[in-house]
């Protein structure tokens, strides 16, 4: 029981990825009606830039931020222009495979082009961990949950106060309505996707001062967005948040109390378990109208 | 029919001449592999085309084909003739496993799980040492009478045809047209009478078990088992072989499997690269001609 | 009247606790042509999709033939004989007109599975039999001519008519549409209204007839029920339903739809 706080701050830590993860997985399947199954590898990709930024380029941690959510804007537009675009929305059984197909590239071009061995950003900030109460965390977990919180704060004023918001949120409630009143749907899309692959790689970006990223990295971690999603609701902001925040933290307990080696594959096993009890929860209802 | 199976004789006959033809062990081998991923693919379509179910796991049930024939031979010491019928059964009863959450999700859900179930496959084949012989996987005897490259390789050839027939019989009777069924309007399957629960788990049984056979025969052929064979990039493969071959189409898989089989070995540069290959090239096909090579020329030759 | 093919007892079906029929209670007798109306939304089609199995109810009974099918899966209901068209017309996309309506006619009396695998002669004939069948039904709504095409390359009214050949080549005990006159000309209408009655007159088939064109109801129908948000406020002969207040109020919307 000593313990118990301990496991439930690292549990927030690693919640406060998921719940940035899920936040863009929700947006853009809440406008592109589509799952990017490739969204774990923006993820990876966003780790990759932050050590790229730190470690290569020298980056202090700031800095290499804004690189990174840069380069994920311009890599997002991209990905969206260039292939969720042509393949048009007819037909979603495409989408899917294609963007398996992409999560298949981008492992791989990771995998050539960084070597399979695991990398850590320098994050530059103090070593040795702070203590707070009875819990001990290092400076960089403080400051990914810091920065995950600022992240969503900015993206609820964002949404509830700018067009970009006002008109997402009109076209994932009625898309038909929203068209007609004269929303570009088009720039929405882009906007979209661009916001989703940032926070992915923002995601990564914090945790790859704390978590080794690897190329493989991004399967188990679009699952768990994938979840957090469908636990949440379909589009649902605050939902998100707080599974997100749920599963890092029964993660975190599972890992404390049960020990590490089977955490991946229970992981595997909730998302099988919560898809087959709840497949509905991402669409909503599913309607059969006749 | 007639004309399908009479070129799929032909075909084969031409495989058979192999080798004899071109001299050396090399070319023969990749005969073999070629075979073995037309199964793959051929089955993967059986559920994946056919019946518009994703199934991203196919290399799970090559794993647990390949695995249960390893794990027979080292703990009973049983021949591949036992070794064979039991990974094709074994994979086919994992098949059905997956097929009960098809029951119930589809699209995205169904994609997503049955990668969550390929990882969860990988993770114990990789973690569960005692059993499976983790990373160092289980190394297997050659089948008495079979020791030669090119007795093998006419084994399996049998085994590809016997497998490319019971596709074709199977997609050109009454089971194939409640596959497509499926595919176009469920709902509407259903109220037309058809039990379409039963057809999506036999579907994804057949096709898993017919994966599972194609498991034993490359375990085999290896001489052994580890688990970084049966990785979601062995299943991504062989949906690009699906998917550029030409989704529902018998020659389809066919052809997708032949082709992305050889290429990397016409060019030697391209092994290196294959998966990054394999990946933006089911982009690519996904973009430019969703039907697939045989879907197109169907299409040319149709106007 | 004679025994009833189908009877409902409190049909309740709730959407997310919307309730879109309520305590229904419904029976069509053999041999009956039943119209079944209601403004928008009055949960006519949420009726047709329970009693097919397509849905399954909130609360309530379901009987056809007598035997209690609540619940029972859609595959079951129809092999006890109900055929149904759907309001949005569906048809399998990849077959053409003919393989529509052959395939609906092997899950009655095709071969058994094994022994199409194995492409028994048995097989061949019950095929050649339910092409011939599938024929001769489609020419009984013109659409012989068809046959070979692609069912979504025709238009709306061809396909609702191949959708009623799919139904009756069936030989259904009940069939039950759900709008077919929706988008039909005039005189597609007029077909329609003969083919309905052709339907009960020479193949003894029941019908369940849900429709917003008066035409086709007061027309062909020996009864009518009228749904108003998802309740029953009608049951009788089509010429005194239409004259009832309460039918009446609710299609002119006084009341309650003006504060919906
Ligand atoms: N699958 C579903 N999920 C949620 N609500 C539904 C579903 N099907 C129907 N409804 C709702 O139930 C009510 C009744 O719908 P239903 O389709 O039965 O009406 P209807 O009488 O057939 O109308 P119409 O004349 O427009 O076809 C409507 O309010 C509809 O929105
Ligand atoms: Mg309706």
């Amino acid at each position: 029981m000593a313990l118990l706080p301990q496991f439930l701050a690292n549990g927030v830590v690693i919640g406060s990825s998921y719940v940035l993860v899920a936040l863009g997985l929700t947006l853009i399947f809440g406008i592109l009606k589509i799952v990017n199954f490739a969204h774990g590898e923006f993820y990876v990709l966003g780790g990759y830039l932050a050590v790229l930024g730190s470690q290569l380029l020298g980056f202090p941690p700031l800095p290499a931020l804004v690189l990174v959510i840069v380069c994920m804007a311009a890599f997002g537009w991209g990905v969206e222009r260039f292939i969720f675009l042509p393949i048009g929305k007819h037909d979603p059984t495409n989408v899917i495979i294609a963007s398996f197909g992409l999560s298949i590239l981008l492992q791989n071009v990771f995998l050539k082009v960084a070597g399979p061995e695991p990398m850590i950003a320098k994050s530059g900030l103090p070593a040795g961990a702070i203590r707070l109460g009875s819990v001990f965390l290092t400076s960089e977990r403080i400051a990914i949950v810091a920065a995950a919180a600022v992240t969503v704060t900015v993206l609820l004023v964002v949404l509830r106060f700018t067009w970009v918001g006002l008109s997402l949120r009109a076209l994932s409630e009625n898309a038909t309505v929203a068209r007609i009143s004269g929303i570009n749907v088009r720039r929405v899309a882009v906007v979209t996707f661009m916001i989703g692959s940032s926070l992915a790689g923002l995601s990564g970006a914090l945790m790859s001062s704390v978590f080794m990223v690897q190329p493989g990295g991004g399967v188990l971690v679009v699952m768990k967005a994938f979840i957090v999603v469908v636990m949440a609701g379909m589009g649902s902001i605050e939902g998100a948040i707080v599974a997100g925040l749920g599963l890092g933290v029964v993660e975190a307990l599972v890992t404390g109390y049960l020990g590490s080696e089977m955490r991946d594959i229970i992981g595997f096993l909730i998302v099988i378990a919560v898809l087959a009890v709840r497949p509905q929860g991402l669409f909503g209802l599913k309607t059969e109208r006749s | 029919m007639r004309t399908n199976l009479s070129l799929l004789l032909l075909l084969a006959i031409l495989m058979a001449l192999v080798p004899s033809v071109l001299q050396g062990g090399y070319f023969v081998n990749v005969a073999i592999v070629v075979c073995i991923y037309v199964v793959l693919a051929a089955s993967l379509d059986l559920v994946m085309g056919w019946t518009g179910m994703y199934s991203f796991a196919h290399a799970a049930f090559l794993g647990v084909g390949a695995y249960t024939a390893a794990i027979l031979g080292r703990d009973l010491g049983t021949s591949f003739w036992i070794n064979l019928p039991a990974g094709t059964l074994v994979a086919g009863l994992f098949g059905l496993l997956l097929g009960l959450p098809s029951l119930r999700a589809q699209g995205h859900f169904l994609a997503i799980m049955t990668i969550a179930f390929q990882t969860v496959v990988y993770l114990i084949l990789a973690q569960w040492t005692d059993f499976t012989g983790g990373q160092y996987g289980i190394s297997i005897d050659p089948i008495e009478g079979f020791g030669s490259l090119s007795a093998y390789f006419y084994l399996v050839l049998g085994v590809t045809v016997v497998a490319l027939i019971v596709i074709r019989l199977l997609t050109g009777s009454r089971f194939g047209d409640a596959l497509r069924a499926v595919r176009d309007d469920e709902t509407l399957a259903r109220t037309i009478g058809m039990n379409t629960n039963a057809i999506k788990l036999i579907a994804f049984a057949i096709s898993s078990s017919l994966a599972g056979a194609a498991g034993v025969l490359s375990a085999y052929h290896i001489r052994g088992v580890t688990p970084d064979d049966y990785t979601v990039m062995t299943s991504a493969s062989i949906v690009t072989m699906v998917v550029l071959g030409g989704r529902g189409r018998f020659w389809g898989p066919i052809l997708g499997a032949a082709l992305l089989v050889l290429l990397p070995e016409l060019l030697s540069g391209l092994a290196d690269y294959k998966h990054i290959f394999f990946g933006a090239l089911l982009i690519a096909v996904i973009i430019v001609a969703p039907q697939g090579l045989a879907g197109t020329l169907a299409q040319r030759r149709a106007k | 009247m004679t025994a009833p093919i189908v009877e409902t007892e409190a049909l309740t079906k709730a959407f997310q606790g919307m309730v879109a029929l309520d305590a229904f209670d419904f029976s069509v007798g053999q041999g009956e042509i039943v119209g079944l109306i209601g403004p928008n939304g009055s949960g006519k089609s949420t009726v047709v999709n329970l009693l097919t199995g397509v849905l399954a109810p909130t609360a309530g009974r379901i009987r056809v033939d007598g035997r209690d099918v609540t619940g029972a899966p859609a595959h079951e209901i129809a092999r006890l004989g109900v055929a149904r068209t759907f309001q949005m017309i569906r048809l399998f996309s990849s077959l053409t007109v003919e393989e529509n309506v052959v395939l609906a006619l092997q899950q009655q009396s095709g071969a058994g599975y094994v022994s199409s695998f194995l492409q028994s002669r048995e097989a061949r004939e019950r095929r050649l039999a339910a092409r011939a069948e599938a024929r001769e039904t489609l020419k009984l709504f013109e659409m012989d001519i068809h046959a070979e095409k692609l069912a979504t390359d025709l238009s709306i009214g061809q396909q609702r008519m191949v959708e009623l050949a799919r139904g009756l080549a069936t030989r259904p005990r009940l069939f039950i549409l759900d709008e077919p006159a929706a988008g039909l000309s005039p005189v597609n209408v007029d077909r329609l209204i003969t083919m309905i009655r052709r339907m009960r007159d020479e193949f003894g088939v029941t019908v369940l007839l849900v429709e917003h064109v008066m035409r086709v109801v007061q027309s062909v129908c020996d009864r009518v029920v009228v749904l108003d948000y998802g309740e029953k406020i009608a049951d009788g002969a089509p010429n005194v339903v239409v004259e009832d207040p309460k039918v009446i109020e609710a299609y002119i919307g006084l009341g309650r739809a003006a504060d919906a």
